[in-house]
């Protein structure tokens, strides 16, 4: 195996940095480049197995939101975490009810990224306590091109879903995770 | 040595059928000028949201493609998927 070490790479008139011709093949240069046959790096995207728009990984970001119930609703968690992957978002939210005020009670919004159209998704629940709503049973989801987090709840083994359910009130807490497809 | 924390809106994103207006703000801690670190929060206005709290920048972007027609085409998006 080979080792190179260098601390500085200049052109042969000693001025400025080393100048990469922008071309594909197994060069990786400023303008993206074919690393091996299923790697492909643009100055934009990168793309896995293939160069189709299926292939192309546009977009990674991880950080924060913030559950709201809105109006004069107060707190004692208001946690939101997310990570974007391609169009895929992971979200993780705890939002917990001090006093529910004006607040809304079938939903909370502030989640990260918009819901791409035509259909919903749905996620699970970790932890609950205090809700408006008792039940069995109880999954989150976000409506097609929605922004807000619904819950729908199975009151018992035997109950059909409920749709749209009271669940945010005084105390309550709720803890869960949903990912979502969202616009590239 | 100095610390400094700034917070900025750094992307506002227009999406999707009802242009919903996504917004991500940057946090930087920076030591004398030099980036530490940089983390972001996100949040999405909807068409029907109250824009009051947001930055004059968003509640400009908001306004103009906020037009009372996809105002009304969301509320009946968000109508018809009621059960």
């Amino acid at each position: 195996m080979s080792e190179i070490l260098v601390n500085t790479i200049k052109k042969a008139d000693g001025t400025g940095g080393l100048t990469v011709p922008a071309t594909t093949g197994t060069v990786l240069t400023t303008a993206g480049g074919v690393l091996t046959g299923d790697l492909t790096l643009e100055n934009n995207g990168l793309y896995l197995g293939g160069t189709g728009a299926a292939n192309k990984l546009e977009d990674y970001e991880e950080g924060t939101w913030t559950p709201t119930a809105g109006g004069t609703a107060t707190y004692t968690h208001q946690v939101g975490h997310y990570t974007k992957v391609g169009r895929i978002v992971h979200t993780y939210f705890d939002i917990g009810i001090s006093s529910i005020g004006t607040g809304g009670t079938i939903n909370f919004s502030g989640l990260p990224f918009f819901h791409e159209s035509g259909f919903a998704s749905y996620g699970s629940i970790g932890y609950f306590n205090a809700l408006a709503t008792s039940a069995a049973s109880y999954w989150p989801y976000i409506a097609a091109s929605g922004t807000s987090i619904y819950l729908n709840a199975q009151t018992s083994v035997s109950a059909g879903v409920e749709q749209n359910v009271t669940f945010l009130q005084n105390s309550a807490r709720i803890q869960g995770t949903i990912v979502y497809i969202t616009s590239a | 040595m100095a610390l400094t924390k700034t917070q900025k809106v750094d992307k506002i994103e227009i999406v999707g059928d009802y242009k919903h207006v996504q917004v991500r703000t940057a946090t930087v801690i920076e030591e004398d000028g030099v980036e530490l670190s940089r983390s972001f929060h996100r949040h999405v206005v909807s068409p029907l949201d109250d824009t009051s709290g947001e930055t004059a920048e968003v509640q400009a972007i908001c306004a103009s493609v906020h037009t009372q027609d996809v105002k009304d085409a969301y509320q009946a998006h968000l109508d018809a998927q009621e059960v």
